[in-house]
């Protein structure tokens, strides 16, 4: 071992001092700082910016590894060297050294930008969150760079001269990225579009790092063994039975990796190919028309401490037969069915054969690990009917996080709220949030009971810090955002929440909580307890960042207040509903969706409102400004990246006009008009003409205008 | 501590030509010469030696082991001297030396290795980067690199290849120092090393054994076959011709050539002379025939 060790160390010696690695370390450095803005850091989450430092060093940074690396491997074999390859342990221990030496070196090339990784880590989110992101940036960038020496190698070895290894390298390369495109995110360097909470790290996309990672790590180590293995037979062909028998083990060991690696392909596939599955919104829309069919709706089930749902039950009471056989079931794909009712998962869910015991009841148990797909957490484009299914699961829980929502996947008619629910949780979990109505506290565990239909949050567990400002508490995930800006965030909805309990008819409610949660897509209002859940989304921070990029906004400083007031009047607007189209007008602000048309006229009305309540919270006027930036950008996505939101053509258009309306009123007025409006679009659909109509009945009212309004 | 090699042959199937034919030889304590001419076939030998390459038959056994069936001690016996070779520029001259013992399964003190330094005489650039030495320098810490692990074998290539007469004097001291202890095989086309170094060798050509003995006899089989005589430079070319030049040299103030040759089955010319061979002569008259 001594031997191997000291060997490593010359080659390492070697190695780094070729001007070729200080080259590369000036390489990793250039990305790190190109790959991201430093004014933008404190934005940034800790597994978020880990994240990205990763993908940018593992993406550009091997590929200029990779073809470094060439040159270093062929050094030895080229003539010259032949009084090396008659030393003992040059053909069963070099091999090694020179891969194990190859590692060590790209990651002391790695160093300075590993250190002021660090060092920003350390100023910017605090001793505590700086091993956690160090070694987020090290799990994902690892496998990567193994992977992309172990092909180098073998090309290396397989391929005599530097010049043709460097043209089949990149042949290799570009076969490889050509299959990265058809085989989804199997073949990934990186993962890329992952969900990055500072709650719940990857989330639902956690097991595919994981896998993609190991997969990549194995693949990485068995082309290694491979390339050791042809390397003693290509370059020293006499002491080809020497290395068999020495290498009995590695023999075996590589073996293992391989079956390793396809086991593990073939896994993430399958996963991969359940999270990619598509929903099918006719079922959804079934369900709904089937919900009233329903007379009883009882869920219960048992979460183990992984965040498995150990046991599940459902019993439905139907008001007919011919309703209890034709509704359709969607109970998530990870969820599998206890026997005598169990079935393939893979088969369409209708093929399900639950349990009756009667002609109008139906029960159905089952047991297994939810797996959330894609579209119910993406921020993608994708068709307006599953972006209107929203957070579809309705549930999520790993060891340290569970949200659990009333309506979702996690039970069999996941679009009708059951009437009863209980949720055994072990005691493990934080819970910071529940409506439930009963709470039972066992030994190890705590069941929470729901005797009525709740489709909002049922439940919050994870760990947060909290923010106390006039009796509203706000929850942060821990190491959500810097301290800073935590505050000044809590501090903008506490302000938000005042003008608009001032306004809007929101009840003061003393111990409100705003919760800031992971995976749902919009803001909640829960009438139940006047809770505010607010979605952790990247959206906003990109938003924020957006801020950052436009300095004539920054000093208008209407960003950051707007979006609060926008998340804070979207609840507002949609209480208990989903209004899920809404969202994504508004908050996404995917323009190009066929949105229905009142969405189109309430979409910039919710905007001109989030501006005028902003204007009002941070003492400027000059929204306007704003609102004329919208006219110039005419719809065009472009143009409008650094407005607040982007809004479809014909919402864009409609601005202006709501802005003409509006701007005759004082901010008193104009909310209580807004309010006229919502009461409004509950029984009919809101237009322009309907929004002037309402404006000219509002009662001039001087005594509550206060100075400075327009009026 | 010896190389015995027993029928040793080497195609290379690709090419379908012998590198090596049915060669097959003892050599013991000392220097062995191995002299041929570029493409004999020496280098070819020399990497059978080492294990590196596998013969296509017959068998070599370097200090009693055979260079395929137990390569691992085969290569514990040798140190290899290469014919051209390349270092590691930015490496100090002595942890050069640490690199090549632990690849040897050694590990010495950093005095041992300045020891084995001194025997090459750069005890004094031991932390020196390899990159500024001169080529003789170069050259004398291959051979350190070739002694670190003590081996009972030295398998050495076209040593004195490019350097100049005074360094090439001090490789031939150091290598008959270090022959009183072990067995030394020494390929070079450079008929003057073999000369001062050993009256032991080989002839290698086109693959094949010319000549295996002690020098002084190869010199008596050319005696009487070697003729001496000036011939006038218009009747040069005529001459050539019928006879086979070994070496000649221009006589400039009689426009005359002076040649040393061997009859190739022509009668004897009529100013010709029996001439005392070299061995320089013998060695080329034994490639020649």
């Amino acid at each position: 071992m001594r031997i191997f060790l000291n060997s490593i160390w010359y080659e390492w010696e070697i190695q780094c001092s070729q001007r070729s690695i200080w080259l590369l370390s000036c390489f990793y450095l250039a990305i790190f700082w190109l790959n991201f803005n430093i004014h933008e850091l404190p934005l940034h989450t800790v597994i978020d910016f880990s994240t990205i430092t990763a993908q940018g060093l593992g993406l550009f940074g091997s590929l200029f590894t990779a073809v470094i690396s060439v040159y270093h491997f062929r050094r030895e074999v080229q003539p010259g060297f032949a009084y090396f390859w008659g030393r003992l342990l040059s053909s069963t221990y070099y091999p090694w050294v020179k891969l194990t030496s190859s590692i060590l070196v790209q990651f002391t090339a790695l160093l300075p930008t590993l250190a002021c990784f660090t060092g920003l880590l350390w100023l910017t989110f605090g001793a505590e969150a700086t091993p956690i992101g160090l070694s987020i940036c090290l799990w994902l960038i690892t496998p990567t760079l193994i992977f992309t020496l172990s092909i180098s190698f073998l090309i290396s070895i397989l391929v005599r001269k530097s010049i043709h290894a460097l043209f089949i390298l990149i042949i290799v390369f570009i076969g490889y990225f050509s299959l990265k495109l058809d085989i989804s995110q199997t073949l990934s360097f990186a993962p890329y579009s992952i969900y990055t909470s500072a709650l719940i790290g990857f989330g639902p996309d956690a097991s595919f790092v994981f896998l993609n990672r190991t997969l990549y790590l194995c693949l990485g180590l068995f082309l290694c063994l491979m390339g050791s293995f042809l390397a003693n037979v290509l370059l020293t062909v006499s002491y080809r039975f020497e290395f068999w028998r020495l290498n009995i083990s590695l023999v075996v060991f590589t073996s293992a990796l391989a079956i390793s690696s396809i086991l593990m392909a073939i896994q993430y596939q399958e996963i991969s190919h359940l999270a990619n599955i598509l929903p099918d919104p006719l079922r959804h829309a079934q369900q709904k028309v089937a919900c009233s069919d329903i007379e009883t709706y009882t869920v219960e089930i048992t979460l183990d401490a992984t965040g498995r749902i150990s046991a599940g039950n459902a019993i439905i009471r139907f008001s007919n037969q011919q309703a209890r056989d034709s509704v359709p079931l969607t109970l998530n794909a990870g969820l599998k069915l206890i026997e005598p009712q169990a079935i393939d998962n893979d088969q369409l869910l209708s093929d399900m054969k639950p349990g009756y015991s009667s002609a109008q009841d139906m029960q159905i148990q089952y047991s297994g690990r939810m797996i959330i797909p894609r579209y119910s957490y993406s921020y993608d484009h994708q068709e307006p009917a599953v972006t209107a299914l929203g957070f579809e699961s309705g549930f999520f829980a790993n060891a340290n996080f569970a949200l659990i929502l009333g309506k979702g996947s996690w039970h069999p008619i996941s679009e009708c709220t059951p009437n009863s629910i209980l949720i055994n949780i072990p005691n493990s979990y934080p819970v910071v949030y529940t409506s439930a109505d009963r709470i039972t506290l066992g030994v190890d565990s705590v069941v929470y009971t729901w005797e009525h239909s709740e489709d909002g949050i049922l439940l919050i567990a994870g760990n947060y810090s909290q923010y106390t400002n006039n009796n509203r508490m706000v929850l942060f995930p821990d190491r959500f955002m810097s301290t800073d800006n935590e505050a000044k965030l809590a501090n903008i909805y506490g302000l938000v929440l005042d003008v608009g309990s001032s306004f809007l008819s929101i009840a003061p409610y003393n111990h409100r909580k705003i919760i800031i949660v992971p995976l749902i897509q919009q803001s909640y209002w829960q009438t139940t307890d006047q809770s505010i859940f607010i979605p952790e989304r990247l959206v906003f921070a990109k938003k924020l960042l957006d801020t950052s990029h436009n300095p004539s906004l920054v000093e208008k400083s209407l960003n950051i207040t707007t979006l609060v007031a926008q998340d804070v009047l979207i609840a507002w607007w949609c209480e208990d509903q989903r209004c899920q189209d809404l969202y994504s007008t508004l908050i996404v602000g995917s323009g190009e969706y066929d949105i229905q048309d009142e969405n189109n006229f309430v979409a910039p009305l919710l905007l001109y409102a989030a501006l005028r309540l902003s204007s009002e919270i941070d003492q400027n006027q000059e929204y306007a400004d704003v609102i004329q930036q919208y006219a110039d950008a005419g719809g065009d996505p472009l143009k409008s990246v650094f407005l607040p939101v982007i809004l479809p053509d014909s919402s864009v258009r409609l601005l202006p006009e709501i802005a003409n309306i509006g701007d005759k009123l004082c901010l008193q007025e104009f909310l209580y008009l807004l309010t006229q409006c919502k009461e409004l679009s509950l029984t009919r659909k809101l237009t322009l003409d309907e929004f002037d109509r309402l404006a000219v009945m509002i009662p001039v009212a001087d005594d509550i205008c206060g100075q400075g309004s327009p009026q | 501590m010896s190389i015995r090699v027993e029928h040793l042959s080497k195609t290379y199937s690709l090419e379908g030509c012998y590198a090596l034919q049915d060669i097959s030889f003892h050599v013991g304590t000392g220097i062995t010469g191995l002299l041929g001419p570029n493409g004999a076939g020496k280098t070819t030998l020399i990497y059978i030696l080492t294990s590196l390459i596998r013969p296509s038959s017959g068998r070599a056994l370097v200090n009693g082991f055979d260079t395929v069936t137990n390569a691992p001690a085969v290569r514990k016996s040798i140190g290899i001297v290469p014919q051209g070779f390349s270092l590691y520029p930015n490496m100090a001259v002595v942890d050069f030396l640490d690199y090549m013992a632990i690849l040897s399964r050694c590990h010495y003190p950093k005095s041992k290795l300045v020891n084995v330094l001194g025997q090459v005489g750069l005890d004094s650039l031991a932390k020196k980067k390899i990159h500024t030495l001169s080529g003789g320098m170069k050259q004398r810490l291959v051979i350190a690199q070739a002694l670190i692990h003590d081996p009972p074998v030295l398998l050495i290539d076209e040593p004195t290849a490019g350097l100049d007469p005074a360094e090439r004097v001090r490789f031939r001291n150091l290598f008959c120092e270090i022959a009183l202890k072990k067995t030394v095989l020494l390929s070079t086309h450079i008929i003057e090393d073999i000369v001062s170094l050993t009256d032991r060798v080989m002839l290698l050509d086109h693959g094949q054994m010319k000549y295996n003995g002690q020098v002084s006899d190869l010199i008596k089989q050319a005696e009487g076959k070697l003729w001496g005589m000036r011939v006038d430079l218009e009747d040069w070319d005529q001459f050539r011709e019928r006879y086979k030049v070994i070496s000649f040299h221009q006589v400039a103030s009689h426009r005359q050539i002076e040649a040393r040759f061997t009859l190739n089955d022509h009668p004897v010319p009529l100013d010709a002379d029996i001439v005392a061979p070299t061995f320089e002569d013998s060695y080329l008259i034994s490639i020649a025939t």
